[in-house]
């Protein structure tokens, strides 16, 4: 596990304008500042660990590819996210586009070792855990915000996850407070709904 | 019943570390369908939170390095060379334009059309010439249609009007 260094706004904005005069230097520092957070977003948007990878990687570019028109209205980090935000809302909407002509739970021909069931969550995404349940309840966790719209998705993800505000979640997604607020609650509804359950048999156990 | 989803949807939207209106917590202490609302709602929240971050993997600060470095030397092709695009119009302009580009045609056409017969463009030894005193003067047809005429009409009378030159037909009187 590697710990980056956090650094001031000023810092940050300093590696930003150089990065705008075209030093691939301090644009890499701004990668490295940022590419968890990136990656981590992305990748519980997607759920695919190397579709997340790349659709990471590819806001990066875009970032250094339009860094001049950066003008600093809002922070560094929020104008990443939008990027990452729109590249990974066609991300979602061409799959789903793509499911509707064939569905993930169907089961598929496995070779020699006959039919085995498509699995849609990751290992890898279900974070850092020590016991058993822990990971058998992020796995659960992690499938019911899959299933979320996107909108709502893309909510919850920012603040419950990446620890964004109302206020910068409006910024990144371009809507009002109100529709932060509420498709927030939405949300937080689904997922209770969802995890009932699971979060009652932990609770239990 | 109005206080209860009021109270749900404070519950509901509840920033972090904030704390909840007192008449909220007050409808909380005396509600227990909205306790355990508020109960399940904290059950979810921490349940979020017990996923945790990711990380980016190990080679991803590299790709993107090599992605960047790319990208900079396909833009400087670019920049070294004048690229042309084709203008592309919005689709109400193409229609429109469209439209206009079949009009001219049309006009042209017509025009074209008109000025042919002035120009004696199609004007050939097969065709001949009406005298333009005759029915329907000044108009062209085939000189095998005239031809057989002729013959009739030159076994009546030896004053023929018509002239036979260089495989053309043209009347010699007005």
């Amino acid at each position: 596990m590697t710990t980056r260094v956090e650094l001031s706004p000023s810092q940050v904005q300093r590696l930003v304008e150089r990065a705008r005069s075209g030093d691939t230097l301090a644009f890499d520092e701004l990668v490295s500042l940022y590419m968890d957070k990136i990656y981590s977003y992305v990748a519980r948007m997607v759920g695919d660990p190397s579709e997340a990878e790349d659709i990471a990687q590819e806001t990066f570019v875009k970032a250094f590819r339009n860094i001049k028109s950066f003008r600093g209205a809002s922070s560094f980090q929020t104008w990443l996210y939008r990027i990452a935000s729109n590249l990974t809302i066609d991300a979602v909407r061409r799959r789903k586009r793509r499911e509707n002509t064939i569905s993930l739970d169907a089961p598929v021909e496995g070779g020699d070792a006959g039919q085995i069931t498509r699995e849609l969550e990751d290992v890898t995404l279900a974070g850092p855990s020590g016991r058993l349940e822990t990971a058998e309840l992020q796995r659960h966790v992690h499938r019911a915000i899959q299933e979320l719209s996107p909108k709502l998705r893309a909510v919850v993800v920012l603040y419950e996850l990446q620890g964004l505000s109302y206020e910068e979640i409006a910024e990144i997604l371009r809507c009002p407070l109100g529709t932060v607020k509420s498709r927030l609650f939405n949300a937080r509804m689904e997922l209770k709904e969802k995890l009932r359950d699971i979060l009652a048999e932990s609770d239990g156990g | 019943m109005k206080s209860c989803q009021r109270c749900q949807y404070e519950v509901g939207t509840r920033a972090r570390e904030a704390e909840l209106p007192a008449a909220v917590e007050a409808h909380l202490a005396s509600c227990p369908e909205c306790a355990q609302f508020a109960r399940d709602c904290a059950a979810t929240v921490a349940a979020l939170a017990a996923l945790g971050d990711l990380q980016a993997p190990q080679d991803f600060r590299v790709t993107v390095r090599e992605r960047v470095r790319r990208d900079c030397q396909v833009s400087k092709r670019l920049a070294g060379r004048e690229v042309w695009h084709m203008p592309v119009l919005p689709a109400r302009q193409a229609y429109v334009a469209a439209a206009a580009l079949a009009v001219l045609i049309v006009v042209l056409g017509i025009a074209i059309h008109s000025l042919m017969p002035a120009t004696g463009m199609a004007l050939g030894p097969a065709m001949v010439q009406q005298p333009a005193g005759a029915a329907g003067g000044g108009h062209t047809m085939p000189a095998s249609f005239v031809q057989p005429m002729l013959r009739q009409h030159q076994g009546m009378s030896s004053a023929s009007p018509w002239h036979h030159d260089a495989g053309y037909y043209v009347a010699i009187n007005d």
